[in-house]
């Protein structure tokens, strides 16, 4: 293979990788962390007391700090203490991290 | 005797099988770099306030945001024509040795480890993130050496 194949085949996979990286985290931006901040119902699915706090708030010891929330076409949380939208979210299966929130 | 014993030891490449683990190198180096800085562009808010709380970026996080993932499309770019790629090499080797100084750094100060900033890799734990950049070390490193010797 002569260097203009090879540097075609790099460019394309330098292209893809890019692209699909940027397709997923795209996909995935409606896809939120929200900490269990107030434990009056401590149920996972309960989605009352969960707030939205950028960067990890979690700390060791306890059932429940953070779940990932599908939000749809809510808009994304940008404020720390924003809760849970009142509607149009989903629990994503398998997302909740233990411990406790501080 | 002693001689001809040392070079049937000795491991002999081929110049095309050289010229193959070296585009190979390259070539998922190139991925590693591509996937990463596309995750971070795209997310590059969320990445920005990772690195705000880690003790040695804080303040400076915005510019180190946006310079991780600039530098990492550079260094792509450097892979790509035949004549920069040993250049691409050097710094590839050069940005995952600083990238694995900063994770043992993190891991080994004692400070509360931030959470992860995006992407397929963000599912690793810092221990494995540890030895997944040991081995694009490695591998960038045997890429130089055998880009050295063909």
């Amino acid at each position: 293979m002569n260097n203009i194949k090879k540097a075609v085949l790099a460019v394309l996979i330098a292209g893809m990788a890019f692209g699909f990286s940027a397709f997923t985290t795209i996909k995935s931006s409606s896809i939120v962390v929200y900490y269990k901040a107030d434990m009056m119902n401590p149920l996972p699915t309960d989605p009352s007391g969960y707030r939205y706090y950028s960067g990890d708030r979690c700390e060791p010891l306890g059932n429940l700090c953070s779940a990932q929330w599908q939000i749809g076409s809510n808009p994304i949380p940008t404020t720390d203490g924003t809760p849970l939208p009142a509607s149009g979210r989903t629990l994503v299966t398998g997302s909740i991290i233990a411990g406790h929130f501080e | 005797m002693g001689t001809t014993f040392l070079n049937q030891r000795t491991f002999h490449l081929s110049d095309k099988a050289k010229s193959i683990i070296v585009d190979i190198i390259v070539y998922l180096i190139l991925i590693l770099f591509m996937y990463t800085a596309a995750s971070k562009l795209f997310n590059i808010a969320s990445f920005s306030s990772t690195l705000a709380k880690s003790p040695l970026i804080g303040q400076y996080s915005k510019l180190v945001a946006w310079a991780i993932p600039v530098t990492e499309v550079i260094i792509g770019i450097l892979l790509i024509p035949a004549p920069f790629r040993k250049w691409g090499l050097y710094a590839s080797f050069g940005l995952m040795v600083l990238f694995t100084l900063y994770l043992l750094y993190m891991v080994f100060s004692g400070n509360k480890l931030p959470c992860h900033c995006g992407g397929v890799i963000s599912t690793m734990t810092w221990q494995q993130h540890i030895w997944f950049n040991m081995g694009f070390v490695l591998l960038s490193f045997i890429g130089i050496y055998i880009h050295k010797k063909s």
